[in-house]
């Protein structure tokens, strides 16, 4: 799994104010805590923050956090935990890291990549995942960036479930093996649609029709 | 086209829309969607040429999913009508749109030809909108 250094700043400054005024100065407010953690508010630099997340493994990186306060800088492992994002300009307004301990088990959502394409999908089929992120439970140090599957060998009416995928050593997932991960569904095309294309077919019909009855009276005419 | 099954309540309130939307503003189950960036309604009409043009594109393979739905009836007087005299009778079925709202999506189909479905569809619907696609 990717690993990154970020360095934060302890802030007092609370609340929408103050908040709003770090992201003027190109700045993220953020929180930090853990299980055995005081909680501390932050603040981090928004490029920094961004060019981690732009990386393959987007939130999906251990994170060396160097905590800068007046008493010094320390180093802390964490994990971002939640991020809440500006859903029109795509820009970061507020960042959890979450303390995670390496001799400990933590849960996180790996994403899955469905790779190549179906055999069901060449024959006019449609690849739908239906999970797009499987729950695992590991040490940190195992885990990895993403499930990347095989899926050239599905073809219509195939599903592929959650214990189907191989999980590597020392990973386990925490959901049911019977649950869908994808399925290789049969084309639908709606009833709308047909009888739309039906009628337009009908209306190209009657108007070629038309032209020619024209074109047979113009002959006749002379 | 869609409307509720039953309501409490034949009218409702106008209402004003402010902020953005909060919930429904993150591609959920395809690949590809359509994003709202205004505030307004949609009403099932625009909801249904839109989902048309869409299905019309992609004609056959690809999924589309409708991600707004309109509960609310918005109400018009008659024509040459004196003001006054009550709230006039439901006349359509509204979606109240946030910006930052996926209105659709769908999956199964290229990304250019997603994003001409799209556009085609943008066309159809009285806010602006905009191509968004989940990150490889």
């Amino acid at each position: 799994m990717a690993q990154a250094t970020l360095v934060a700043r302890v802030r007092e400054e609370k609340g929408k104010g103050a908040a709003r005024k770090l992201r003027k100065n190109d700045q993220v407010p953020a929180v930090f805590y853990g299980p055995k953690t005081e909680s501390v508010m932050l603040a981090v630099d928004y490029p920094e923050l961004a060019r981690i997340l732009k990386e393959d493994s987007g939130e999906n990186v251990i994170l060396d956090l160097q905590i800068q306060s007046e008493s010094g800088t320390e180093t802390r492992k964490a994990i971002i935990k939640d991020l809440v994002v500006d859903t029109i300009k795509d820009t970061y307004l507020h960042a959890d890291f979450y303390e995670i301990s390496m001799d400990r088990e933590i849960t996180f959502n790996v994403p899955i990549r469905l790779l190549n394409t179906p055999v069901g999908v060449t024959n006019g089929g449609i690849l739908q995942a239906i999970r797009r992120e499987l729950t695992v439970s590991c040490l940190p140090d195992r885990l990895i960036d993403s499930f990347e599957i095989d899926v050239s060998a599905l073809d219509i009416g195939d599903s592929l479930h959650i214990k189907d995928i191989e999980l590597p050593e020392g990973i386990k997932s925490t959901e049911e093996g019977h649950l869908t991960i994808a399925v290789l569904a049969a084309p639908t095309v709606s009833a709308v649609t047909e009888e739309e294309e039906e009628e337009a077919e009908g209306e190209e019909e009657a108007a070629a029709a038309e032209d020619v009855s024209v074109e047979a009276s113009e002959e006749s005419q002379e | 086209m869609l409307s509720p099954k039953k309501t409490k309540y034949r009218k409702r309130q106008k209402g004003r829309t402010k902020g953005k939307a909060l919930r429904g503003s993150t591609l959920e189950f395809g690949d590809y969607g359509l994003q709202a960036l205004e505030c307004g309604h949609m009403s099932a009409q625009q909801i249904e040429a839109a989902r048309i043009a869409v299905t019309r594109h992609v004609k056959r393979g690809g999924k589309i999913w409708i991600r707004v739905f309109p509960d609310k009836p918005v109400g018009k007087k008659p024509a040459e009508t004196r003001m006054g005299k009550g709230k006039g009778t439901p006349d359509k079925w509204v979606a109240v749109i946030k910006p930052g709202r996926v209105l659709y999506e769908l999956e199964g189909v290229a990304k250019s030809m997603a994003a001409e479905a799209f556009r085609l569809a943008g066309h159809k619907l009285p806010i602006a909108t905009r191509f968004v696609s989940r990150r490889a």
